[in-house]
């Protein structure tokens, strides 16, 4: 198989040394490192795109910025990093010089109010879910002094939703880290399978089978339940605290929702496959491996790194269930 | 016909030819029987050539790798233009002449494009 590469910075293709893309459930933003030997005309903060895979397949995976150039004399060769999209949210700070009248929405959606913050950003790309929860309805949603995506990220925390970019657009959707239904792609050994290397654990690290919620006072909530992986009448807790919480039946749900996603026990699997594109964060892959016992054991993809060097293109997974 | 590296003489006694090693990536699947091959490009053509210089080894030899491609010429034609990786020699006793007679090895580079 024939590698593949189209690396394009400010719409012009770069010759690169070697590239990996990195992006996961949890990581704000995809990340994306080159090495390369000439980078005539190439500045920061230029926008990125890279579309890799074999001459027969190959696709785009990441879009975004660049942050930083590192130059090394010998044997001369650049370093460029970069972050997808979501980077513009970072780097955009909320700013009112009135602080008596700071950003702030009245009775909004959920995924308007993420929209309406990613657009301060400059970000219009947006696709979000309908979440059935408004914000600003017993007193304005005010953010001041703040980084657009730390904004965005607490209206996330509290929903337990996720905000996160792919191949160029921002997605505000609930996404938990558990495997869907169906997978999109099988893992598995032999000579028609892809797996190179596998290690699997599990532990109680992020098991939470207890939710406290605060709001603004006196809103609180609470949720938990036994976990047969703890110690008898033994409760690992989480808390969830923000002011935008002003209805108690927000803290209600927003405690239910978040004990669901944490009261589980933490399953992981390490693995590398043969270089494949189509692996992407968030997605469900299926794995068949009679050494781990698993015969179709489906796993969702919390993180994916995509490396393709001289010594060929690797993907490393990190799945959870 | 006589091989010239950079215009100066130079009699070849033995010569690799070009040489080519594919950039390939080995991919071991568990449980496997196969290699997964991943062809990353190739790099540029080697060639060694071990040759007697009868004169001038190092004014004009020894001072070729300079960073600068220089034509190569064969007794089979023109090879292009070269950069030299490398030049070694060692000095020949030969009482029938008054200038250092060498036997140099020099590894040479051409693009493989």
């Amino acid at each position: 198989m024939i590698l593949y590469s189209d690396i394009s910075i400010n719409s012009n293709p770069v010759e690169i040394l070697s590239v990996e893309v990195t992006e996961g459930h949890k990581q704000a933003a995809a990340r994306i490192t080159l090495e390369l030997s000439d980078i005539s005309g190439v500045e920061l903060n230029h926008p990125i795109t890279a579309d890799f895979g074999y001459t027969s397949s190959h696709g785009n995976i990441f879009t975004g910025y660049i942050d930083a150039i590192t130059e090394t004399r010998m044997p001369g060769i650049y370093r460029l990093e970069g972050r997808d999209i979501v980077k513009r949210a970072m780097e955009h700070f909320i700013v009112t010089t009135d602080l008596e009248n700071p950003w702030s929405r009245n009775n909004i959606p959920a995924e308007n109010l993420v929209r309406d913050l990613l657009a301060e950003a400059g970000i219009t790309n947006y696709s979000g879910d309908a979440t059935s929860f408004t914000f600003g309805v017993s007193c304005p949603a005010e953010f001041n002094l703040i980084a657009a995506w730390d904004a965005v990220t607490q209206v996330c925390n509290i929903l337990a939703y996720n905000c996160y970019a792919k191949n160029g657009t921002v997605y505000f959707k609930r996404v938990t880290p558990v495997p869907a239904e169906t997978a999109t792609k099988t893992l598995t050994i032999g000579n028609s399978g892809n797996i190179l290397t596998e290690e699997y654990s599990r532990s109680t690290d992020n098991l939470r089978n207890k939710v406290v919620v605060f709001g603004r006072p006196p809103i609180y909530a609470e949720r938990s339940i036994v976990s047969p992986h703890l110690p008898s009448g033994f409760y690992k807790t989480a808390i969830v605290s923000s002011e935008l919480i002003d209805l108690q039946s927000m803290a209600d749900s927003s405690a239910e929702y978040n004990l669901a996603l944490y009261n589980k026990l933490t399953e992981s699997v390490s693995i590398e496959i043969a270089g494949d594109y189509t692996v992407r964060a968030r997605d469900t892959v299926e794995i068949i491996e009679p050494f781990l016992s698993m015969y179709g054991d489906k796993w969702f993809v919390f993180s994916v790194s995509h490396n393709l060097s001289e010594r060929g293109y690797i993907t490393r997974l990190n799945l959870t269930r | 016909m006589a091989w010239t590296i950079n215009g100066v003489t130079i009699h070849v006694e033995e010569d690799s030819d070009w040489k080519w090693t594919p950039r390939i990536g080995e991919i071991n699947v568990l449980d496997s029987t196969q290699t997964l091959i991943h062809h990353a490009g190739r790099p540029s053509y080697t060639r060694t050539l071990q040759f007697v210089v009868f004169s001038g080894y190092q004014e004009n030899i020894l001072t070729l790798p300079s960073g600068q491609v220089v034509p190569l010429v064969s007794d089979l034609g023109a090879q292009g233009n070269v950069t030299i990786k490398s030049v070694s020699a060692k000095r020949l006793l030969d009482i029938s002449r008054n200038t250092g007679v060498y036997r140099c090895t020099m590894e040479i580079i051409k693009s493989g494009s």
